[in-house]
């Protein structure tokens, strides 16, 4: 176990990308706000990417590095676009509050 | 090293999740963002840490905080739903979904180790994990990935100018 505890190695990272990924599921699931849901949107990205980049240290491979790095762009793209439908909602409902989305038709 | 970095990190995202107001959630999500930047130092990952420190902390953020300050409504987030019934599931869904992921983890931990396959064709200059490698590999393996990226991200850039001259509505 003290082994365990000095030595950092790919278990820890993983396990810190486990848990950061339950933390952005969690207020993913209990937010009501769009902006809050993007946020734990790009707190799961994180985490993923977390876990991307320990791979590619520990297994000496750099391709982890460069699928981080698309990843990273379309998470950028992703919050532009997201955040611009944000504020379309926001100028014709004057909320931000998810649940006015189910009243929309058309 | 790591553990400091770690605990700051769980902190400050539990620091999102839990708090009322939106722009504290923001300003924990940027140290969240530094944190983990630093953790990509840590794994010798220097380019995407430096990415990751001008795309999030620098682009992303600016932008979340521009929305939250245009739009400014303190009044809502973080209302618990009003089934009672419903929390537990949503705790549950996440805590199966979790000990899943890490059962499976530790379940196959032993042979975690024989799965991990080096790439062969460029580990003789991938040794330090620099800067170098990374593009070495990024404009000869992923070149076609590289630039479908820059077409897709010029799309992105016409369709959000597109959706914010739009005045919320295709009939008005």
């Amino acid at each position: 176990m003290s082994n365990f505890l000095i030595a950092v190695g790919l278990e820890h990272y993983l396990i810190l990308s486990i848990l950061l990924f339950s933390i952005g599921m969690l207020g993913f699931f209990f937010h009501k706000s769009i902006i809050m849901l993007l946020v734990c949107l790009e707190l799961m990205l994180n985490a993923v990417n977390l876990s991307f980049v320990a791979f590619s240290h520990f297994a000496n491979n750099i391709s982890g590095q460069v699928m981080v790095f698309f990843a990273m762009s379309i998470a950028a793209a992703e919050v532009g676009v997201g955040l611009a439908i944000a504020v379309l909602f926001f100028k014709k409902k004057k909320s931000f509050d998810i649940s006015e989305v189910e009243k929309i038709k058309g | 090293m790591f553990y400091f970095f770690a605990i700051l990190l769980l902190f400050s995202a539990i620091i999102v999740v839990s708090t009322k107001n939106s722009m504290t959630a923001i300003l924990a999500l940027t140290g969240t963002m530094i944190v983990q930047a630093f953790l990509f130092f840590l794994l010798k990952a220097y380019f995407l840490g430096a990415v990751q420190l001008i795309v999030y902390t620098g682009a992303v953020m600016v932008l979340f905080v521009m929305v939250i300050m245009i739009f400014n409504n303190d009044k809502e987030v973080f209302k618990i739903p009003e089934p009672p019934m419903s929390v537990w599931l949503k705790i549950s869904a996440v805590a199966w979904f979790s000990g899943l992921v890490s059962g499976i983890f530790l379940i196959s931990k032993n042979s975690l180790h024989l799965t991990l396959v080096t790439d062969s064709n460029f580990s003789n200059l991938l040794k330090d994990m620099s800067i170098n490698g990374l593009s070495q590999v990024l404009f000869t393996k992923y070149l076609l990935a590289f630039e479908v990226m820059g077409v897709f991200l010029l799309a992105i850039t016409v369709g959000v100018i597109s959706i914010a001259k739009s005045r919320g509505g295709t009939h008005e």
